[in-house]
């Protein structure tokens, strides 16, 4: 396991222009971005394009990489995550077509991946602070932050998802992400 | 008051926008803002790095190695060139005898052009990893050919085998494709014989029939040696 120093350092030497760096960042993090581009896409041969752009994309600013503002990981999967929803967006209108025409909800059909009780332990104290702070929301208000986030869902999406009109959705993500908001700065 | 309800709405409005729940005004508003208000950058930005938490829950998966070559091609230059800058090379010697006798077959196949018995000055033997391609070639100096016997393995199908040249601390140079007969005889273009030499290596990769249209290796690498002095 590459901690978050070692991972700084590379960044910092990647900035550089260090090939040998940005392939030892490449060897430690690269399953883990590909796995978020992945779980975005839902499709193999996107994700690695996606993921090869992702690393340019981190060559390119590595420079601008602040170790003080963020976690090293955290900074390189907002990159990911962004990136593959650029994607999703990309090829949007055809499944939005589809969804229309035969007037199901495919997005609706997928499972949701929450973590069980199982994994949820597991993790333990590592877990991220956000997903502790999911735990003071309304189950299906967390899950609604993560639809957006790694399933790439608009609030019409959501609205659809959960059965609420629109301006109900808004509202309830609106409060939720106030929350999250407190949560994270205590 | 006023002023705690712009925080919040600047904060909220900043968290939709990094997680993507924005369209049509609201989007365009959020995008003009966050070009010109370096303060709504940077609450995108934290939201940013905060939601990437909810990554914690997703596997990781080992991407196939073609995404790390395509990253060293787009970014260091045509091809992979560490390959070669890093071949761990460990001198596998065909031996004077064998490559004297490989070199007296090829004077008897008339593949070499020369009146004495000549005497190879230079070898190298080249073998994949899992030894499925292995190819012995013996360097004449004086008369500038190098002899290629294919001991084992050849080319997959609708694919040429490519022998490269590789100078000390500099990139392939082809040397044509591999011949199709098992012992063969190539000769070297005059400009590079000086860099035949000890410290340079031989390699074969896989190319498209015909041989690489770049110049430079394209396929995999196949097989490399290290030449040594006989």
């Amino acid at each position: 396991m590459t901690d978050r120093a070692d991972l700084e350092n590379m960044l910092a030497r990647t900035g550089l222009g260090d090939r040998d760096a940005f392939e030892a960042l490449y060897q430690a993090t690269s399953a883990k971005l590909f796995g978020v581009c992945l779980r975005v896409l839902k499709n193999e041969t996107e994700a690695e394009d996606t993921l090869q752009e992702v690393y340019l994309r981190i060559w390119d600013a590595a420079v601008r990489f602040r170790p003080g503002a963020a976690s090293p990981m955290s900074w390189m999967i907002a990159i990911a995550r962004n990136r593959a929803i650029d994607k999703l967006r990309a090829r949007k209108p055809a499944t939005e077509a589809s969804t229309r025409d035969d007037g199901t909800d495919l997005l609706a059909e997928l499972p949701d991946d929450a973590p069980g009780p199982e994994a949820v332990a597991m993790a333990g104290d590592l877990r991220a602070q956000v997903l502790r702070c999911f735990e003071e929301l309304p189950d299906d208000r967390a899950q609604a932050v993560r639809r957006a986030y790694l399933d790439g869902d608009s609030y019409a999406d959501l609205a659809r998802h959960f059965g609420v009109p629109l301006n109900t959705m808004r509202t309830w993500l609106r409060r939720s992400l106030l929350k999250l908001r407190d949560c994270l700065s205590r | 008051m006023s002023d705690q309800t712009t925080y919040d709405d600047d904060s909220v409005l900043a968290a939709e926008y990094a997680l993507g729940l924005l369209d049509g005004p609201e989007l365009q508003l959020a995008e003009g803002r966050l070009a010109e208000e370096p303060g709504f950058a940077e609450l995108v930005h934290a939201w940013e790095i905060e939601l990437a938490g909810i990554a914690d829950e997703v596997e990781p998966v080992a991407p196939p190695p073609r995404v790390l070559a395509g990253l060293r091609h787009d970014l260091f230059g045509e091809q992979d060139r560490r390959w070669w800058q890093r071949i761990g090379l460990i001198p596998s010697v065909v031996g004077a005898a064998a490559a004297a006798v490989l070199v007296l077959i090829a004077v008897e196949f008339g593949l070499i052009d020369t009146g004495s018995a000549p005497v190879p000055t230079y070898q190298a033997e080249l073998a994949s990893e899992d030894a499925e391609l292995v190819v012995a070639a013996a360097y004449l100096e004086e008369t500038g050919d190098l002899v290629i016997e294919r001991r084992a393995g050849g080319p997959r199908p609708d694919r040429a085998l490519e022998l490269w040249l590789i100078p000390e601390g500099s990139a392939p140079v082809s040397l044509g494709v591999m011949p199709e007969d098992r012992i063969a005889a190539v000769t070297v273009p005059r400009s590079l014989r000086p860099q035949l030499a000890t410290g340079a290596a031989l390699a074969i990769s896989d190319e498209p029939a015909g041989g690489s249209p770049t110049g430079a290796p394209t396929g995999e690498v196949l097989a490399v040696g290290p030449i040594t002095a006989l």
